[in-house]
């Protein structure tokens, strides 16, 4: 979609009319005018400050991973030639001469009176796609995000953004690069044997560290302390090759296919059951929650078939037993957690293991 | 939360896909037409004004601020507290979820909280057992219950003298708390004239009616007995700092004439094991554990006599805030000579030195 289209389109709309239209490919929600990550499909307050939350309205721009520019069509980048990646963009109306004004509707400005203009916005937590080539989390505080990079052999860097993926510097931050590790069962501890500082680069643009050389894949934990005296989170990395910014890896999705036959929808979860072990042995981790929710949509299809299968309570309890794992697998796959991931893991596969041994699926 | 880009990418051909988070609101369920019906069935007995739970989630405006709550509630098996697993028995009024419902309600909850349209709920209401009439005798806490501004729990025992001259079978007793938001379980003891203590004989936990015994069999209130009521008060962060006064009631249900006496078997585990074998045929109708501190899992089966087992309960990750009895979907019989085993671990694999016991409420076969 064409935003000069729509701005075009939108000059003939009445002004201040009460009710927002939307155009082909946009929604309409509501957002805290501060906390922009707030969102809700209806009125209400912002569940961080209590400010009532204002309409607005969001569409879909095609974005290159390194540099600012959109399109409304995919494409590749007219700058680098990379492919151009969909990202959520909020559309408003703004006078060219009074930031402050931000409306729903297009019109004129209340200050000066000037015809407003479209304008778009990156909203927050839209974009999880790598900059450097790397591999992206997001904080727990789903403030923070950032991309672990392992550009050259014995090189570890981490790159910062906040919650709309705007770079911020390194310097305030502190981590280190945690290479070996020794658990203790008895006191349940977790003992840092190698590990080396993330210091911020001169420039600021991300923290590094300089570890010793070795083969691929190479695992990495940062451990990352966002504000003064927090706590230091961890991010399990796993990298199977040397980042390229050329070459960013994106999960394939289709469409899901469900079977009818409820052996074939059991041998359907089985195969994605592998894709989630798989991703979780090479570090996949952002990528997991493809198979997961394609697992639990299947397990969804499989509801119906319970009363007739040989053991309906068995089954009943995989299913609903897969569903919360595969949500969990989703929500954890994003913090880059590998200790949350794999506990949801074991959940899953106990529930995949009961499904498949109902309909006699070899795993 | 991602499935939306599956859709985008859908809609948007073969292009590429993206490492997206985070989508506005991208659920096809609403509040009033998907979410409400499963929130009243399954926890509006608590979650209602007024209730136990310090939030209701029968209306939209109290709900959807609890959104990311409700489904880590959920994803952890914290809530609705039942804890029992399905593979091992069926009971009766069970809160738990079901596969499509957990994923209607965390979809719905990751996915922007949409309203809908209040015309197209539907109002199942919550599903409780309870005695189709008035009870035969109510016995009121003697005295005003008072829970100190400055307390945030406490258990108060009390005995009520039903001073019945004749023995009489109890068909259910049921537990009216009378200030529901600040009660939170309760246990009921038959103690036999000119004794101190008694057999458990009824439990209720906040959001459960009362346990109605099949027709023929009945509790016995021998002529004299008391009651002994062993109430746990808890508040909620909506009456912190605030007194509460509470005079809850005990309400008695005769069955006619006489019936089966039902009667409780307490099986001990000591070390996380116990081996319980039965000297007489007995019908079970339900189970109570009782259990001080979180349990990883417990299993209570019947060994039968041709070697084969047959599981009574299991119950995960179960929260010792939430006792309860469960109710079975059907009575079982087990003859004399099966062993109960009973089997428990803790949540970090240390071993469970203290005793835990399961009650077994029986009748005579």
């Amino acid at each position: 979609m064409n935003l000069g289209w729509l701005a075009l389109a939108w000059l003939g709309a009445a002004v201040g009319s009460e009710s927002a239209q939307t155009q082909a490919g946009e929604e309409l929600i509501w957002t805290c005018p501060v906390h922009r990550e707030e969102t809700s499909a209806n009125e209400g307050l912002c569940a961080q400050c209590g400010r009532p939350l204002a309409r607005a309205r969001v569409t879909v721009v095609w974005s290159c991973p390194l540099h600012a520019l959109s399109e409304p069509e995919p494409g590749k980048c007219r700058v680098c030639g990379r492919d151009l990646r969909p990202v959520s963009h909020e559309v408003f109306f703004a006078c060219p001469m009074h930031p402050e004004v931000r409306e729903l509707e297009p019109g004129s400005c209340p200050i000066c009176r000037m015809a407003l203009v479209s304008s778009t916005s990156a909203r927050p937590h839209q974009d999880h796609n790598p900059k450097h080539g790397g591999i992206f989390f997001m904080a727990s505080d789903a403030w923070h995000h950032l991309e672990g990079v392992y550009p050259e052999d014995g090189v570890f860097r981490v790159h910062l953004y906040d919650n709309f993926s705007r770079p911020l510097s390194s310097k305030p931050f502190k981590g280190r690069a945690v290479l070996k590790e020794s658990f203790d069962p008895a006191t349940r501890e977790t003992k840092e044997l190698v590990a080396y500082p993330l210091l911020p680069s001169r420039d600021g643009s991300y923290l590094e560290a300089r570890v010793p050389t070795g083969s691929l894949p190479r695992e990495v934990a940062a451990k990352i302390q966002f504000e003064k005296d927090g706590p230091f989170e961890r991010f399990d990395f796993v990298f199977a090759s040397l980042s390229s910014s050329t070459a960013v890896a994106a999960p394939t999705t289709g469409e899901l296919v469900v079977p009818e036959d409820p052996v074939a929808i059991a041998a359907a979860i089985v195969e994605r059951d592998r894709r989630v072990q798989d991703l979780l042995a090479r570090g996949g981790f952002t990528e997991i929650y493809v198979p997961a929710l394609e697992a639990k949509d299947l397990a969804l299809a499989l509801e119906r078939h319970v009363s007739s299968s040989k053991d309906p309570a068995s089954l009943a309890w995989a299913l609903k037993e897969l569903v919360r794992a595969a949500w969990l697998l989703d929500d954890y796959g994003d913090l880059g957690n590998k200790e949350k991931l794999l506990l949801a893991y074991d959940r899953f596969q106990e529930a995949a293991a009961q499904i498949a041994s109902s309909y006699g699926v070899a795993r | 939360m991602k499935p939306a880009i599956v859709a985008a990418a859908l809609a948007l051909a073969a292009a590429p896909t993206s490492l997206e988070a985070h989508k506005p609101t991208k659920t096809r369920f609403t509040y009033h037409r998907d979410v409400l019906p499963i929130f009243e069935t399954r926890c509006g007995s608590c979650h209602r004004q007024g209730g136990v739970a310090p939030m209701s989630l029968l209306a939209y405006k109290d709900t959807f601020p609890w959104a990311v709550s409700i489904k880590n509630q959920v994803l952890s098996l914290s809530m609705p507290p039942w804890f029992a697993d399905e593979r091992y028995g069926a009971f009766r009024h069970s809160p738990s979820l079901t596969a499509s419902e957990v994923n209607t309600i965390v979809d719905w909850c990751l996915g922007g909280t949409p309203e809908g349209d209040p015309a197209e709920a539907r109002h199942p209401g919550p599903t409780v057992e309870t005695p189709r009439s008035e009870p035969d005798l109510v016995l009121e806490l003697p005295e005003e219950f008072v829970l100190a501004a400055d307390r945030a729990e406490a258990v108060h025992e009390v005995r009520l003298e039903p001073d019945l001259r004749r023995e009489r079978f109890l068909r259910s007793i049921e537990f009216r708390p009378e200030r529901p938001n600040a009660v939170r379980s309760a246990l009921v003891f038959v103690v036999p004239k000119g004794k101190n203590v008694g057999a458990p004989a009824a439990s209720w936990v906040a959001g459960e009616g009362a346990e109605v015994w099949p027709e023929g069999r009945g509790v016995r209130l021998p002529a004299g007995a008391s009651l002994l009521v062993r109430i746990h008060y808890k508040k909620t962060w909506l009456d912190e700092g605030k007194e509460i006064r509470d005079r809850s009631r005990v309400g008695l249900y005769f069955a006619k004439g006489k019936a089966k006496p039902i009667e409780t078997l307490v099986v001990e585990a000591r070390d996380g094991v116990a081996m319980y074998p039965l000297t007489r045929d007995v019908e079970m109708l339900s189970l109570l554990p009782m259990v001080e501190s979180p349990i990883e899992s417990l299993i209570a089966e019947a060994l039968l006599h041709d070697g084969a087992t047959v599981a009574l309960i299991g119950l995960r990750r179960f929260d010792p805030a939430w006792p309860r009895t469960y109710r079975l979907e059907k009575p079982m019989v087990l003859r004399k000579g099966t062993r109960l085993r009973l089997t428990l671990a803790s949540p970090d694999g240390s071993s469970l030195r203290a005793a835990h016991q399961v009650v077994l409420n029986v009748a005579p076969n």
